[in-house]
């Protein structure tokens, strides 16, 4: 390959570079992009941090923070869930019903599934249709993948009919990869009626092309989890600033009920420009876990969650909540399609930077009046427009026809409450030329609730919603990392000495943790100061079987509040329900083991310095260092950071490790703390207060 | 010093550090971008897209959707190349391919230079594959091993097919001029 000649002719090579590389994104749009994705990545973290013992039971947390059951892949398990029905009755007329990791199909009596699994193997790649459905809307074909050299995320699909038509497929979901495999999704249009035979072939998994033929049938009663009558007229929100909350269907069985909501909007073009989720809560305010199940290839729009069965005599109240207010959403209209929704902007003949045009244009778009009120130009090839406030207007795209531009972007906020947008030319257009907008964003107001009796369970299972503890279940081994590092082993003994007596149940358990850091350039969240407490309740053997984690700022204002009961989690300030799929733990207050473990496993350093503690005990200090390949220099700082690295402080009559923080080396040898965590407080009692109680009481799990 | 660390440092940083990701979009912003702008021929759509592919990347890093080790440009193209698919699923009437044809080019809005010009007529000849080679490696400006990440391929075949590729386009360049 070396004696390849890449050489050019000079001009080809200008040529190809100019084509290919002479656009670049608009700074006004690069530069609010970045923001937007800092304020997500603040949010994001912001969940991600809830039950946040930073390095404390680093595999839980995975399992504890995932508020998405995953999707059901297997025939096998819908025939399981479908066994506990009895009694199922076809009504007559057409039905939805839920199927899981589909969803809902709009009439069950037209649905079609797979057969029998089939396999088909090339080049020591196994690839495995494990279920397809096909109702009217969609074909829907599952996969696992073995035997990838490495993990891919994108292949072709196609499916061929007897006719020989080929059909591509319209979407896939990510490769969800786990111990079985990796999952994938197709989904195509909808197969011509009655279509039972046909053939996928899938392009490029793993180098290998697979060519599978599968045999469809009519679902058989009891495949599918029917949905009651259609009631979705009475079953939704009221309509606020153009949003509607609508229940659109309700598959009740006799140990789950699954629902489907959805947002509908009164435009074309609109859309919610966050996650959102339901809570659902009774008459007496507890709160059902709605856990989320929605499958990866549905429209953003509509989820679909489960939550327990219902005995009937609940009053149920369905809540759109949206961190961090419910109460105002973020929604966006795009009118792309729409020709009449701008005005003419001259920016004569020799337009100079600095320079600010007085502007009175009035613009009518999706049910707002926009004034643009002036423009600047803030540089040789940008051209800012500010707009006077409108009402629960936040922000606007402009474009504009004119060949010269070159990006145009949504704006910012100004002082007074008005809007502004930035467009990028080539150079300043020297004729008048056309300022579109395509798309506002604003603020929804309002609460969207719906009202929901819900039917008795069918017969079969109890119905009779109980507050639970978590079944047993076999206990969670922690994975241990054989080593002779003296250090490690010390760090090893040490915790256990302190963990041994709040593993030893029944108890509570009571933890105060005190965070502070320094926010970074954009960051929301954490706080810089936060105040965590936990109350844990463990049974005999010392598993865990409920919690309550509450963050609070310094004035002692609640930021977040979770409760975890057995599987499940609420958080009560984001809405988020999780099923943590069962795997029993006991407490530990052991940060520090499992990054040691880690550090020793891929060489990574560390150090032991004996100390006095601020009480005057004798402390070791651990200092583990993460080299970077190379060093960082990020925007605004002064050095690089060449490095990252955790220093933990460990009582040695106690073992316990009582303070962390994390922080960045820097080229000079030093060290920035980015954040110190301590721990206030750790006890052992009996009851915790009756506020704690409250809270998990409200939580109704299955 | 004042080079930026490779992308498995950031991407490991990226998880919690938002001036990590804000580098790793730095970075990856204006190739992610052209690669679209091409594709679509609009800005306003690379730039929507542009914007969901960041949004996906961040959030698939934060929820560990990204393998560690794994190959960060050439996971964020693949997104990239899912959601011109999925741009393309509202569009029923128009395929993939033909979105591809039918899009105007940007291009066509600027006042060509000859050879530019010669290069799009050249270009226009090539198939979809060897169009959507060159625009990985030019616009998305991808190594051959992150084409070769991205298209299942090895990278001693992307290469070879750059190679195949740009020889044929000197071949008949002059041709072209004549």
């Amino acid at each position: 390959m070396s004696d390849l000649d890449w050489a050019l002719p000079p001009e080809l090579d200008a040529a190809i570079t100019e084509y290919y590389a002479t656009l670049e994104p608009s700074s006004s749009f690069a530069a609010r992009l970045e923001q937007e994705l800092r304020q997500r990545q603040g949010e994001l973290l912001q969940h991600k941090t809830k039950p946040r013992f930073h390095f404390l039971w680093s595999d839980r947390r995975e399992i504890m923070q995932t508020l998405r059951a995953r999707p059901i892949f297997a025939l096998i398990v819908v025939l399981i869930a479908l066994s506990l029905l009895t009694g199922v009755v076809y009504a007559l007329g057409r039905l939805t019903g839920f199927i899981p990791g589909f969803g809902f199909t709009s009439d069950i009596r037209s649905v079609y599934l797979l057969s029998e699994p089939v396999d088909a193997i090339s080049g020591g790649v196994t690839l495995s249709v494990d279920q397809a459905v096909s109702d009217e809307s969609k074909l829907w074909v599952n996969l696992t993948v073995t035997g990838l050299p490495e993990e891919q995320d994108f292949s072709q699909a196609f499916v061929f009919l007897p006719n020989g038509e080929k059909i591509s497929f319209q979407m896939s979901s990510g490769m969800a990869v786990d111990s079985n495999g990796a999952h994938l999704t197709y989904v195509f249009p909808p197969l011509p009626t009655a279509t039972s035979d046909l053939v996928l072939f899938v392009e490029n998994l793993g180098g290998q092309n697979f060519s599978v033929p599968m045999q469809l049938r009519l679902a058989k009663p009891g495949e599918i989890l029917p949905s009651e009558p259609e009631q979705s007229e009475q079953l939704r929100s009221e309509t606020h600033d153009g949003v509607t909350l609508v229940l659109d269907h309700i598959a009740p069985a006799s140990n789950k009920t699954v629902f489907q909501v959805s947002l509908h909007f009164d435009q074309p073009g609109m859309s919610l420009n966050n996650d959102w989720n339901v809570v659902l809560t009774d008459q007496n305010g507890a709160i059902y876990p709605a856990i989320d199940i929605t499958p990866d290839t549905m429209d953003g729009n509509a989820k679909i969650f489960q939550t327990s069965p219902f005995s009937g005599n609940e009053q149920l109240t369905v809540s759109l909540n949206v961190f961090p207010t419910a109460k105002e959403l973020p929604v966006s209209i795009d009118f792309s399609m729409d020709d009449a929704n701008g005005f003419l902007f001259d920016p004569g003949p020799d337009p100079a930077v600095g320079q600010i045009w007085t502007l009175d244009d009035v613009i009518q778009i999706g049910g707002f009046t926009l004034r643009a009120a002036r423009a600047s130009l803030v540089s040789t090839t940008e051209l800012l427009f500010e707009f006077e406030p409108a009402e629960n207007l936040t922000g606007v795209m402009l474009y504009t026809p004119d060949p010269l531009v070159r990006g145009a972007g949504g704006g910012i906020p100004l002082a007074n409450g008005g809007i502004s947008a930035g467009m990028r030319f080539e150079k300043i257009p020297s004729q008048p030329f056309e300022v579109q907008v395509t798309r506002a964003y604003y603020t929804a107001h309002g609460s969207w609730e719906i009202q929901w009796q819900p039917s008795p369970a069918p017969q079969g299972a109890a119905v009779q919603p109980t507050v639970t503890s978590a079944p047993t279940q076999p206990p969670y081994a922690t994975p241990t990392f054989a080593s002779t590092n003296p250090v490690l082993l010390e760090v090893q003994m040490l915790a256990q000495q302190f963990d041994a007596p709040f593993q030893e149940g029944p108890a509570w358990i009571h933890v105060v943790t005190e965070r502070t850091s320094i926010p970074r350039s954009g960051q929301t969240y954490p706080l810089p100061y936060l105040i965590s407490e936990q109350w844990i309740e463990t049974d005999a053997n010392g598993y865990v079987i409920r919690s309550v984690w509450m963050d609070k700022d310094a004035n002692g204002n609640t930021i977040q509040l979770t409760a975890t009961i057995g599987d499940y989690s609420v958080n009560f300030t984001t809405g988020d329900a999780g099923f943590n799929n069962g795997q029993p733990y006991r407490f530990s207050a052991d940060i520090l083991t499992r990054d040691l473990e880690r550090a020793v496993q891929y060489g990574g350093s560390f150090t032991r310095e004996e100390i006095a503690c601020d009480d005057g005990q004798a402390c070791i200090v651990i200092t583990s260092v993460e080299s970077f390949s190379q060093p960082t220099l990020l925007a605004g700082e002064a050095q690089a950071f060449v490095g990252s690295g955790n220093k933990v402080w460990i009582d040695l009559a106690t073992g316990q490790q009582i303070q962390f923080q994390a922080f960045w080396r820097l080229e000079d040898g030093t060290n920035r703390v980015e954040s110190t965590e301590r721990y206030l407080l750790i006890e052992k009692v009996s009851f915790p207060p009756q506020e704690i109680l409250d809270v998990v009481a409200k939580v109704i799990v299955p | 010093m004042q080079t930026l660390p490779d992308d498995d440092a950031l991407v490991e940083n990226a998880r919690h550090d938002p001036d990590a990701f804000a580098a790793l979009y730095r970075r990856y912003l204006t190739p992610v971008y052209r690669y679209l702008l091409i594709r679509l021929g609009n800005s306003q759509d690379a730039e929507d897209i542009t914007s969901r592919v960041f949004t996906e990347a961040l959030e698939g890093l934060i929820h560990q959707r990204y393998r560690e080790g794994g190959n960060f440009a050439a996971w964020l193209f693949t997104i990239a190349r899912r959601r011109l698919i999925d741009l393309y699923r509202q569009r029923p009437a128009v395929s993939l391919e033909e979105a591809a044809l039918l899009d105007p080019d940007p291009f066509d809005q600027i006042q060509f230079s000859d050879n530019k010009t010669r290069l799009k007529e050249l270009l226009s000849e090539l198939d979809e594959d060897k169009q959507e080679l060159m625009r990985l490696r030019f616009a998305g400006g991808l190594s051959f091993a992150e084409i070769a990440a991205l298209d299942g391929k090895s990278e001693a075949a992307v290469k070879m097919m750059v190679h195949r590729t740009i020889h044929w386009l000197r071949e008949n360049w002059e041709a072209k001029n004549v």
